[in-house]
C-alpha cells in the first residue's frame, strides 16, 4: 500500500528545496571587486576588527600592536588557511578584510573573482617598493594591482648535509635523476616542479614557461622520471623539515631558508643550496578581499605596514626579504638573510636579480602552446604513475 | 496508549488507539504533530549538514568549468572525465584495492580479538576491550605521525631489524609506500572492526553453546555453525566502516604512502584545491560515493546467501 507524505517527510523536503535553492543562489558571484581607491586614513576606522586570511605572520598582527592600540582596531588572524582554503573561503563568501596572495595563486585568486584591485598611487610608499615584486605582472590584471608585497625569498633547496655528499648536490633539477639520489628527495605535489625541468632542458630562458608541445612533451616524460625516483610528496615547509630532520628525505627540492632555523629548534642542522640554473624567488602580497567589509580600513593598515620601519620589522618577522627599498637600513644583521648591498633590485647570495619567474603558464598562452590546463592534467597523469 | 499485538507471522505491530471518529481524527493529528516536533531537531540538522551539503555537490558536479572558475551551464563532461580520465581511473583501482586489503585485515584481526575476548578468555573481556577502545583517545594525526616515526630510515622498526642483524642497512621501503598506509589504516580501524562484532557476539544467546556442545559440535563447529552466522550482521557492518572509511581518505597516503601512493582523496583534493575545478571535484566526490555503494552492494550479494 502506498503511504502519504507524513508531516515531518514534507517538512523535510521543503527543507532540502529551500536549502538546494539557497545553496544555487550562493554560487553566483555576488561579491563586489570595485577597486579600493580611497586615501587611507585610519582615523576612521576606530573599533574596526580587520579579518584576515593567510599564512602565518604575513598580517602584520604581531608587529602593529601600537597602531592597532592607537586607532583602536584589531587584527583577526585565520592562519590555518592553505592557498586552496583561501580562494574558498572567498568564493562562498566569507567575510575577509585581507588576505595573503602568493605570487603562484596570484593570477588564480584574480582569475576567480577573489580580489578587489588596489589603486596603489593612494599608497605613499609604493614608489619605493622594490621594482622586482611592485611591478610585478603576476599581482596584475587588465591594468589593475591586486596586491601589496610585504615579503620575498628566493628558491632554494634544502638537504641535511650528514646524508649528502658535498660532491653529490644537485646542479640542476635532472641532476636528481642520478641513481645517487633514488628515493631521498622530496618535493611538493605541484605541477610547478615541471617549471624546474623546463629551465634545466633550457626551455624557459626565452618564453617563460610557455612551452611548445613537443617540449612540453619532454618535460613531461623527465617529470614522470622525477617523481618515481622521489621518496615522497612534502605538505608544507614544517613537514619538509620534519622529514629531512627525521632523515627520511637527504633533501627537499621545494625548501625555504627558514627551515633552517625550524630543524636548529629540533637540533639537527640543515642547509640550503641553489639549482645553478634556478633563478627562483617567491613573494607574497597582501590583498583584499572581494568580500571585504572593511576595504578602507585595510587599505589603511597596509599603507601603515608599507612604511619602512614597519616592513622592516614584518619582512623579519615572517623570515623573508623586505619589499620596500627604504626598509633596508632597519632591518637587523641577523635579519638581513639576503644582500641587498645593490639595492636597484632585490638580490639574493648567489644571483644578481631575483626575477620571480612564474612557475606555471599564465592563464593564456600563444596558440600551440601547454596551457595551465594542460600542466595540471599532465601533473596529475603523472601522480597516477601513467 | 498503543499496545503491542501479535501476528500470524509472529511479527508485532502497533495497534492504533484511536478510531475514525472526529476525536480519533484530532487524536492523530496531535501524534504526528508531536512526531514531527519531536523530529524536527534531527532532521533539520540532517538536511543543513548532510542534504544541503550533497545538494550543492551535486549541482556543482554538473557545472562548466572555464579558467579558474565556473558558471552554472550544466554538463555532464565532469562525469565524463571522472569516468574516463586514465589517471582518474588508476587513482580508482588504487584506492579500491587498499580499501579492499585495509577491511579484510581489520575484520579478520576484530573477528579473532572479538572472539577470544568473549569466548577463550571472558575473565579479561573488559580490560582487554577497553585496551582496544583507548586507542580511539589519541588523535587520528598523531597516530599517523607516530607510525612515521616507527617506519622511518631511522625509526625503530629499522633499529630493531638492524640490531637483530636482519637487515644490514635500514629499509627505506618501510615508509612512504602502500604498506605504510595499510599498516597505519589498519591500526587506525581495528577499534571500529571491533565494535560491531563484539557487539554482535554479545547478542548470542549462551544457551545456543549449550545445545551445540550437548549435541557433541566441536568448538570449531560450534564457530563455523553458530557463531560465524549470528555474528554476520557485525561481520558487515565492520566491513563496511573499514572500506568507507578508507575510500574516503586522502590524509594517510599524503602523510605515509610515496608520491605514487595517493588515492582518489588525493585527487578529489587536487581538483578542489590546486587546479580549483569544483565541477570536476564534485564528479569525482560523487562517483566514489557511488562507487562505495555500489562495491559494498556487490559483495553484500553473496553474504545473503550465506548468512541469511
Amino acid at each position: 500500500m502506498r503511504r502519504r507524505p507524513s508531516t515531518h517527510a514534507l517538512m523535510f523536503a521543503g527543507l532540502s528545496i529551500m536549502g538546494l535553492l539557497a545553496a544555487a543562489c550562493s554560487t553566483s558571484n555576488s561579491t563586489t571587486n570595485n577597486v579600493v581607491a580611497a586615501a587611507p586614513n585610519p582615523a576612521s576606522c576606530k573599533g574596526v576588527t580587520l579579518h584576515f586570511i593567510g599564512f602565518p605572520g604575513e598580517d602584520g598582527k604581531q608587529i602593529s600592536g601600537a597602531f592597532q592600540q592607537k586607532y583602536h582596531m584589531k587584527i583577526a588572524e585565520n592562519t590555518s588557511a592553505d592557498n586552496d582554503q583561501m580562494i574558498a573561503a572567498i568564493k562562498i563568501g566569507q567575510p575577509y578584510d585581507l588576505m595573503s596572495v602568493p605570487m603562484w595563486y596570484a593570477q588564480r585568486m584574480i582569475a576567480a573573482d577573489t580580489l578587489r584591485p588596489i589603486d596603489t598611487s593612494v599608497l605613499p610608499q609604493w614608489k619605493n617598493m622594490f621594482p622586482g615584486v611592485a611591478k610585478n605582472s603576476l599581482i596584475e590584471a587588465g591594468g589593475n594591482t591586486y596586491g601589496v608585497p610585504v615579503g620575498w625569498g628566493d628558491g632554494p633547496y634544502v638537504y641535511n648535509p650528514k646524508l649528502v655528499a658535498p660532491n653529490m648536490l644537485p646542479k640542476t633539477i635532472l641532476d636528481l635523476l642520478n641513481p645517487y639520489w633514488n628515493k631521498r628527495y622530496i618535493l611538493f605535489n605541484s605541477s610547478s616542479n615541471l617549471s624546474l625541468i623546463a629551465l634545466a632542458d633550457g626551455y624557459t630562458a626565452a618564453s617563460g614557461t610557455s612551452l611548445t608541445k613537443a617540449q612540453f612533451a619532454k618535460v613531461t616524460q623527465q617529470g614522470k622520471e622525477l617523481v618515481q625516483h622521489a621518496e615522497a610528496f612534502t605538505t608544507s615547509y614544517s613537514d619538509g623539515t620534519d622529514r629531512l630532520v627525521s632523515g627520511d628525505a637527504a633533501l627537499d627540492v621545494g625548501g625555504w631558508e627558514a627551515m633552517v632555523n625550524f630543524a636548529k629548534a629540533k637540533g639537527v642542522a640543515l642547509k640550503y643550496g641553489f639549482f645553478g640554473d634556478y633563478l627562483g624567488g617567491w613573494f607574497d602580497s597582501l590583498g583584499i578581499p572581494a568580500t571585504a567589509t572593511h576595504s578602507q580600513c585595510a587599505l589603511a593598515y597596509i599603507s601603515w605596514l608599507m612604511m619602512p620601519k614597519n616592513e622592516a620589522a614584518l619582512a623579519s618577522y615572517i623570515v623573508s626579504g623586505t619589499t620596500n627599498s627604504l626598509s633596508v637600513p632597519y632591518l637587523a644583521k641577523s635579519d638581513r638573510i639576503y644582500d641587498y648591498s645593490r639595492v636597484d633590485h632585490i638580490v639574493t647570495p648567489t644571483q644578481d636579480v631575483t626575477t620571480f619567474p612564474d612557475p606555471t603558464p599564465g592563464n593564456t598562452v600563444p596558440a600551440g602552446d601547454a596551457t595551465l590546463q594542460d600542466w595540471n592534467n599532465a601533473w596529475l597523469q603523472i601522480s597516477a604513475g601513467l | 496508549m498503543t499496545t503491542a499485538t501479535g501476528t500470524a507471522s509472529g511479527q508485532h505491530t502497533l495497534a492504533s488507539p484511536v478510531g475514525t471518529s472526529p476525536a480519533g481524527w484530532k487524536a492523530r493529528w496531535r501524534i504526528r504533530t508531536s512526531t514531527a516536533l519531536l523530529l524536527a531537531p534531527a532532521t533539520i540538522y540532517f538536511v543543513l549538514f548532510f542534504v544541503v551539503p550533497l545538494g550543492v555537490l551535486v549541482l556543482f558536479s554538473f557545472y562548466t568549468y572555464t579558467n579558474f572558475d565556473w558558471t552554472s551551464r550544466l554538463t555532464l563532461s565532469n562525469y565524463s572525465q571522472a569516468l574516463t580520465n586514465p589517471a582518474f581511473r588508476a587513482f580508482y583501482w588504487r584506492t579500491l584495492w587498499v580499501a579492499l586489503l585495509v577491511s579484510a585485515i581489520v575484520v579478520t584481526i576484530s573477528y579473532l580479538f572479538s572472539y577470544i575476548i568473549t569466548y577463550v578468555l571472558p575473565g579479561l573481556r573488559r580490560a582487554l576491550y577497553f585496551l582496544v577502545l583507548v586507542s580511539l583517545f589519541g588523535g587520528y594525526l598523531v597516530r599517523i605521525y607516530a607510525w612515521r616515526t616507527m617506519l622511518g630510515t631511522f625509526g625503530i622498526v629499522n633499529k630493531t631489524l638492524l640490531a637483530f642483524g636482519l637487515v644490514s642497512h635500514p629499509v627505506t621501503s618501510l615508509l612512504n609506500s602502500d604498506t605504510a598506509i595499510v599498516i597505519a589504516m589498519v591500526n587506525f580501524l581495528i577499534p571500529l572492526g571491533v565494535l560491531p562484532i563484539y557487539a554482535a557476539m554479545q547478542n548470542i544467546s549462551p544457551h545456543l553453546f549449550e545445545a551445540a556442545v550437548d549435541l557433541g559440535a566441536s568448538r570449531l563447529r560450534t564457530a563455523r555453525t553458530i557463531v560465524l552466522p549470528l555474528s554476520a550482521r557485525g561481520v558487515k557492518a565492520a566491513f563496511a566502516f573499514c572500506f568507507i572509511g578508507t575510500m574516503a581518505e586522502w590524509v594517510t597516503p599524503q602523510l605515509v604512502g610515496g608520491p605514487l601512493n595517493q588515492f582518489v582523496g588525493n585527487a578529489i583534493q587536487y581538483e578542489f584545491g590546486t587546479t580549483l575545478d569544483w565541477p570536476l571535484g564534485a564528479a569525482l566526490a560523487l562517483t566514489l560515493i557511488a562507487s562505495v555503494i555500489v562495491v559494498l552492494g556487490l559483495l553484500a550479494i553473496p553474504l545473503r546467501f550465506v548468512y541469511r
